[in-house]
């Protein structure tokens, strides 16, 4: 159950973290990381990010499904990227040869350093969206919504949401399996294609069954007689809280007023070395 | 202040969608029932015995429609005027698929959900289900996810959900259906302990006859929509011809006391016995 | 065993299953499944015989030893071909059924194993006369009754002439005419040349149907014989947690229990009452 939430329970400073600042901090990340085009901010926030994690959920990270999705779109976006990017016109030297490609053309600067960029702005926001869902249990994460004033009947379909969708896999697993023993070929596509509706049928009934079975049972429990149920939640804001949210705040301020007067930082159109692509400011 | 804590007079009840096929119409059902009694409903899929309990926490007619006519008095007090919420703190209902009674993030959630949708204080809430938690030994599962629990386990917190807006009445529609063996002695187990230690009116509907005969202080026993019988168990086990007429069947022993004594006139003056305890004690008994 | 001259359907050497949590699941499983005999595979939750009956059409893979069906190895095979020799009936008839008719439903298995039209109509229409279905051959599946839905389940996976069917807890929320009407079912599929495979939680079933029980605990099997043999041994019913019928409770108490195959009320109440017996 854990491995589908993506949760890990522990006890760090992000974990005692008010789920409200965690949600702010991600906001905040994500308005940074697009403010410049140059890769040391993203660069850095992503470093700090990963730091978190760290310290929050230790060698878990490793295996987290985020962290792979960073890696995965490493590779796409740095190596593929730098080939197929049309921006691109200066090609790349390494120790003095071109690498190309067939169809698609040199490897470039350009496409280099707009694979980075992009890629770095998205790691960074994955990132601090990894440290944000597994440092925050599910319980808490809906308790923040509510506290947030998101009306109580939205965050308990959000809630309700959560654990429809480890159910149904795991429905539709049996599923796949009873309806394999009756013979459903598994070989060719326009197979399973016509596999879909003995998988379909069953789970929907199945879910729908249940939710009548559930709304029973909420009903037995009071469900629906107001709007406003007592509020159960512990989460408090922490002084450490609120000066995480000071300096992340201080941070963006500093970030917007040198974007305004000093620009994004984008160096696209003067690459002409390796060297170009890691300064901020052109020759 | 009524001598029954629930009361059915006249109760007839036809569904306009039924949520199960089998389920049929209710015909002219009268009930009584004492504080602290411990009844087992039984009868075959297509009895009733389901719609029985909906109609006493007050789902029938309020959250499940239908044609409905009689009355059912909760301590006096007819449920058409109380709000199904106001019910739920008189009369708990526990159904038999643990898994769909449960929706919170945490067992600790779960057992706050009641209490909290009728807005009782934070402190009181903190009680109930601390109390709850306690009486029912769920200590353990405090922060889990009810969906990472075994059967029995999701069915002992669905008990203690309910049991936590703190009912006088509990009443369990076939809650070990689903479960094993071991599972299902757990939960007759608390059942019974809820029943004798703390004075709870227990109604359970269940298929395990021979479990319920240990436990119940009365059977009622329900065939098409109406009860048939209803008594003391061996006063109910008696009527071996309306059991064979409904296809349902008696505990072993008391077939098989009955064997002995008609096909062998061997029975001597003996009770018939409904538990495997009481067949054993008269084995050995007759041997001296 | 007392099955010498019994025809194997199924053959269990050295069997192991161990998940990747690193739980191991079946020890050192060996057995024999004997043709048209009624086996019941009984045991508490965990102690492998959901994971056992998973290995005979191949839904899981053995990760030591070997399972034969029918003389061939299951291993190197697919479970939709296994479907033809093997039948699963699955504990909950909501999964396998999908339909619009009863009818269809027959059907499906049948159109999997790709027959010809003619032979399709006539097996479905030996189904339909064998499971007395022929007032439902309309109806929607997800309108019947639990029992009724059993039955079309079994019904279905029946029709694609397996020679093992398998039943998981067929008995769950059944009522007594339900259980009943399924355990003469099985002796009819039985005589019919079938052989069946149950695994279930409830002994008064197993007491009154099966011909041979096996008993599992922590991961293998402690147990093997008839019904008798294994609810008469007060051990390994305690090992293993498992509660006897109180019939054989009784006879237990007072060491009726010979080595036939089922001890019934009636043969109960004649040794009770003429005193033949000892505490």
């Amino acid at each position: 159950m854990s491995d589908m939430s993506m949760y890990i329970p522990g006890n760090s400073f992000f974990h005692k973290c008010d789920a409200r600042v965690k949600m702010l901090l991600l906001v905040i990340v994500s308005i940074m990381a697009f403010l410049f085009h140059s890769p040391y901010l993203s660069g850095f926030l992503l470093i700090v990010g990963a730091v978190f994690n760290y310290i929050s959920i230790g060698n878990r990270m490793f295996k987290h499904m985020l962290t792979r999705m960073i890696i995965i779109m490493m590779f796409f976006l740095i190596i593929l990227h730098g080939f197929v990017n049309p921006r691109g016109e200066t090609p790349a030297s390494f120790f003095g040869q071109v690498i190309s490609l067939p169809f698609f053309g040199a490897y470039t600067y350009e496409g280099f350093y707009l694979g980075l960029v992009f890629w770095l702005r998205l790691s960074s926001i994955i990132m601090m969206a990894e440290l944000f869902i597994s440092t925050t249990s599910p319980s808490d994460l809906i308790h923040g919504l509510h506290k947030l004033g998101v009306p109580y009947n939205f965050c308990f379909m959000v809630s309700m949401s959560l654990q429809l969708i480890p159910i149904s896999v795991r429905e539709a697993q049996i599923i796949n399996s009873a309806q394999r023993a009756r013979g459903l070929p598994e070989k060719s596509i326009v197979d399973r294609f016509k596999g879909l509706l003995p998988m379909f049928v069953p789970l929907v009934v199945s879910s729908l069954e249940r939710m009548e079975r559930t709304s029973m049972a909420l009903e037995c429990r009071g469900f629906g007689n107001t709007n406003n149920p007592t509020s159960m939640s512990d989460i408090v804001i922490r002084k450490s809280d609120i000066a995480l949210m000071a300096v992340t705040l201080l941070l963006l301020v500093v970030c917007v007023v040198i974007r305004i007067r000093f620009g994004s930082f984008d160096m696209t159109d003067h690459l002409t070395s390796w060297a170009d692509c890691f300064r901020l400011v052109a020759r | 202040m009524s001598e029954y804590i629930l009361e059915l007079k006249d109760v007839n009840f036809k569904y306009e969608n039924a949520p199960t096929v089998e389920e049929p119409a209710l015909k002219n059902i009268n009930l009584k029932v004492k504080k602290g009694e411990f009844i087992g409903v039984i009868g075959s899929n297509n009895s009733g015995k389901s719609t029985l309990c909906a109609l006493c926490n007050g789902l029938i007619p309020k959250a499940l429609d239908g044609e409905f006519s009689g009355q059912v008095l909760v301590d006096g007090q007819d449920i058409k005027d109380v709000s199904t919420a106001k019910m739920s703190q008189k009369v708990g209902l526990v159904l038999p698929d643990p898994e769909a009674q449960l929706s919170q993030l945490t067992v600790y959630d779960e057992l706050t959900f009641g209490p909290s949708n009728l807005e009782l204080p934070r402190e009181k809430i903190f009680e109930e289900a601390d109390r709850v938690m306690k009486l029912i030994k769920l200590e353990n599962f405090k922060e889990r996810s009810p969906f990472s629990l075994s059967g029995g386990e999701q069915q002992r917190v669905a008990i203690a959900s309910v049991l936590a807006m703190n009912p006088e009445i509990l009443v369990l529609d076939e809650p070990t259906s689903n479960l094993d063996p071991l599972s299902t002695q757990e939960i007759f187990e608390i059942i019974c302990k809820l029943n004798r230690e703390m004075n709870m009116t227990v109604i359970l509907v269940e298929h395990e006859v021979e479990l319920m005969a240990q436990y119940v202080d009365r059977f009622v026993v329900m065939d098409n929509g109406r009860i048939v019988l209803d008594g003391s168990p061996k006063e109910v086990f008696s009527h071996r011809e309306v059991f064979e007429q409904i296809k349902m069947f008696i505990p072993t022993v008391t077939s098989l006391a009955g064997e002995i004594d008609e096909e062998y006139r061997k029975w001597g003056n003996y009770e018939y016995p409904i538990t495997l305890e009481e067949m054993i004690k008269i084995i050995d008994s007759r041997k001296e | 065993m007392k099955n010498m001259n019994k025809e194997v359907v199924a053959h269990i050497e050295n069997l192991e299953h161990t998940y990747s949590s690193g739980h191991k699941a079946l020890i050192d499983i060996n057995l024999d499944i004997y043709k048209q005999e009624i086996t019941a595979i009984i045991g508490q939750n965990g102690s492998g015989k959901t994971t056992l009956s998973k290995h005979f059409n191949g839904l899981l893979r053995p990760t030591g030893g070997k399972i034969f069906v029918n003389g061939k190895d299951v291993a190197s095979r697919r479970v939709s071909e296994m479907a033809r020799e093997v039948g699963y009936v699955f504990q909950n008839p909501n999964y396998q059924l999908f339909c619009p008719t009863v009818l269809e439903e027959i059907r499906f298995g049948l159109k999997n194993l790709k027959l010809s039209d003619e032979q399709i109509k006539a097996r479905s229409r030996e189904v339909i006369e064998e499971f007395d279905l022929r007032g439902m051959v309309k109806k929607q599946p997800v309108t019947l009754s639990s029992g009724s839905k059993k039955i079309v389940a079994l019904a279905s996976v029946y029709a694609m002439d397996p020679e093992i069917l398998f039943l998981d807890e067929p008995t769950t929320g059944q009522d007594q005419y339900g259980k009943t009407k399924l355990g003469l079912l099985s002796r009819k599929m039985k005589q019919l040349g079938k052989t069946i495979i149950i695994i279930s939680h409830d002994m008064d079933f197993v007491a009154e149907y099966a011909d041979r029980v096996i008993v599992m605990n922590e991961s293998r099997v402690i147990l093997d014989g008839t019904p008798a043999d294994v609810f008469s041994n007060e051990e390994v019913m305690r090992t293993a947690h498992i509660m006897p019928p109180q019939i054989y409770a009784i006879g237990n108490h007072i060491h009726a229990v010979s080595s036939e195959t089922r001890l019934s009320v009636m043969e109960l109440a004649k040794v009770l009452a003429e005193g033949d017996y000892c505490l």
